[in-house]
């Protein structure tokens, strides 16, 4: 509970001034949401009667289709915890009203997510793994038309591993909300991978917002994979603060109907010898519009660290939109610190190329974009949740649909996995083959 | 299945690359197309394939009968046609046993025995003497000049086509390696009874090959054809007198 409070303070920070937010190019690159909507429409005691039903149905056909089960299963009002509860908790958020969270300070366009997201978490779900522990666990949350507002804080203990898999998905028959906070917490020598998979429904707006602080010597990857809901915001900043701490960011953005994403992330070298590595790639069709905000902030302290910002993205037709903005801001001269971004149309010559060995332009395109993604999907440690997104991405592409748990072929498709993930700095020429 | 070319002209940019071309290729025949830089063989053959940027003008190719011009790639590649590229595309992070997987589906319209076709790939693997392998690499990714070569061959071996066009199987091969590939296509292409269209610029691999039917490309037409022995008077006297000869007549 104390740690909750203190996060309470902490998460203000989430919505810190960063110079480069009030540049013109980042004005004019945002996707705002429109808060006063789901304003309207909630209020904290609201309770959708059916909301049970709706959670097991989606969890049942993600079982089916992955047989995955989750240790905990949580919705806007109700909440279940199927095992791992030795390390995972859901507890009482404090009684925040919209009055109280408006009282305080907030710097930035973001700060009235931060505010909202806050108003509306009843519950915080808490995951803490003691020093030495390795420990997998699974999470759904679902969004049933009441708004999913979640604060997600981990502490991993000193030496702990933890491997946390977020499914995030709705079931809404109006427009809706999802938002999550997290705080996660790396303590010296602790390594955890965080694969957080948004696939909400048409309905439902996405808002992300991700803190994390990494110890001495702690590695800390999460994989972001944005798949659902029609508008996403996210902030994300994670700080490698320890003494050769290392975080590894992977985004992958898959855009279809219109949908829009607007991710902010920025990696953190706070101390020496640390290591953030950013790679954002995004596939986008069907009027889908993406804009990628990474930075690399290097600190003062952060001597002989590595920085690499890297977004790539790939249209697969005319009517798609993406705008990429990496930045820096390097204060100490003893690093090495690049950022690269590219962004194409799909190569006519690769598809001429397949299509002349027999494939159709789909499933050309499938593989194309299953390539682009291969690096992304080699970064992600757990088998199961590579296969469930290399299913999602072959099913966005073949039917161009999100959302709903679609009757994925998981067996039928391959995926490379030949891509070298231990070298971050693989893509950028000239830092191949550095030694960490 | 014989693939025939009539009168084929086509275009790119506006500007006309192949001018009337005529050629029929019937199963089993082995054709080769020589001729200088810049006289339209790899527009011919990429053509054939349908290839987008290039416009068919004038002229027809036919395959059983019917007419291609119309039809995607994919399409041509069912009817059993199969373009060995020049310089095949490089891409990163698409597998080569994914591709061949999906490529072989693709064109048997079935799933894959997979210990069978992982056999197979291995074996012409060693065949074709690729030394660091196929598997667990991307599509060309990083291939060599000759490793590329040969993993056209291998696809060739593994697809099974009806009719294939290989475009210079040669260049970037060392000595040892022409032997090899010349080996390896001959033996694909007698034991699936291939109709086979070899476009070089150079005799050597032909040392190893046995061609029934030889034509000279120049400004993209056919100017002279013949038998082998045609291949040797090109070596002997260069492309420069065949084709003014062809002009005089």
């Amino acid at each position: 509970m104390q740690y909750y409070k203190s996060f309470n303070t902490e998460a203000m920070e989430l919505s810190r001034l960063l110079p480069e937010e009030e540049s013109e190019l980042y004005k004019r690159h945002f996707i705002p949401i429109p808060l006063e909507d789901f304003a309207k429409r909630f209020s904290l005691n609201e309770k959708d009667r059916n909301e049970q039903t709706a959670i097991a149905a989606v969890a049942d056909a993600i079982h089916q289709n992955f047989n995955l089960s989750f240790d905990l299963v949580f919705g806007s009002a109700d909440h279940r915890i199927n095992g791992q509860d030795e390390f995972i908790k859901v507890i009482d958020s404090e009684k925040l009203t919209e009055e109280n969270i408006r009282g305080k300070a907030y710097t930035n366009k973001d700060g009235k997510l931060v505010s909202f997201i806050h108003a509306y978490s009843k519950k915080v779900v808490y995951v803490q793994i003691p020093e030495g522990k390795s420990v997998d666990i699974n999470v759904l949350f679902v969004n049933n038309d009441a708004p999913l507002c979640t604060q997600v804080l981990i502490k991993v203990g000193k030496g702990a591993k933890l491997n946390l898999f977020e499914w995030h998905a709705s079931k809404t028959k109006a427009k809706s909300m999802s938002g999550v906070l997290h705080e996660i917490v790396l303590d010296q020598y602790a390594k955890a991978e965080v694969d957080m998979l948004h696939n909400e429904d048409e309905n439902t707006y996405v808002v992300g917002f991700s803190k994390g602080k990494i110890g001495d010597n702690g590695e800390l990857r999460i994989n972001y994979i944005y798949n659902g809901g029609i508008n996403t915001r996210s902030k994300n900043e994670i700080d490698s603060s320890g003494h050769a701490a290392r975080s590894t960011i992977n985004e992958i953005v898959i855009g279809s109907a219109g949908q829009k994403f607007d991710l902010n992330t920025v990696i953190a070298n706070v101390d020496a010898d640390t290591v953030s590595d950013l790679e954002s790639r995004a596939a986008l069709m069907d009027k889908s519009v993406c804009i990628l905000k990474g930075f690399a902030d290097v600190g003062e302290n952060a001597k002989r660290s590595l920085s690499f910002v890297n977004e790539r993205g790939i249209l697969l037709d005319k009517t798609a939109y993406m705008s990429s903005i990496p930045g820096m801001s390097i204060k100490n001269s003893d690093v090495k610190a690049t950022h690269s971004s590219a962004t194409a149309p799909i190569d006519t010559d690769s598809l001429f190329y397949l299509m002349s060995r027999g494939s159709d332009e789909t499933s050309a395109k499938k593989l194309l974009v299953s390539g682009f993604f291969s690096g992304n999907i080699a970064k992600i440690d757990s088998p199961v949740v590579k296969s469930i997104v290399a299913s999602l991405i072959h099913e966005k592409i073949n039917n161009r649909t999100f959302g709903t748990v679609p009757k994925l072929n998981t067996v039928g498709v391959w995926f490379d996995t030949s891509a070298d993930a231990s070298d971050i700095f693989q893509g950028h020429y000239k830092y191949r083959n550095v030694k960490q | 299945m014989d693939l025939e070319i009539k009168d084929l002209h086509v275009s790119t940019g506006g500007k006309e690359i192949v001018k009337g071309v005529d050629l029929m290729i019937k199963e089993g025949e082995f054709h080769v197309i020589m001729g200088p830089n810049g006289s339209g063989k790899t527009t011919l053959a990429k053509a054939v394939m349908g290839y987008p940027s290039l416009k068919v003008t004038k002229g027809d190719i036919n395959v059983g009968g019917k007419s291609i011009k119309e039809m995607k790639a994919n399409e041509r590649a069912k009817l059993g046609l199969f373009l060995q590229f020049q310089n095949p595309t490089e891409i990163e992070g698409v597998g080569f046993v994914n591709f061949m997987r999906s490529a072989k589906e693709s064109l048997t319209e079935s799933t894959t025995d997979i210990k069978q076709f992982m056999g197979e790939i291995r074996s012409y693997t060693e065949k074709l003497a690729i030394t660091n392998g196929i598997i667990g690499r991307s599509l060309n990714h990083g291939f060599s000049g000759g490793e590329k070569k040969k993993a056209e061959i291998l696809q060739m071996a593994v697809l099974k086509p009806k009719i294939a066009i290989l475009d210079e199987p040669d260049s970037g091969l060392d000595i040892d390696a022409v032997k090899v590939v010349a080996q390896n296509i001959n033996e694909v292409a007698k034991t699936n009874k291939m109709g086979l269209l070899v476009i070089t610029h150079y005799s050597r691999i032909l040392n190893y090959m046995e061609p029934e039917f030889v034509h000279v490309m120049a400004d993209g037409k056919i100017v002279a054809e013949g038998g082998k022995e045609l291949i040797t008077k090109l070596e002997k006297e260069g492309y420069e007198s065949i084709i003014s000869g062809s002009k005089n007549k």
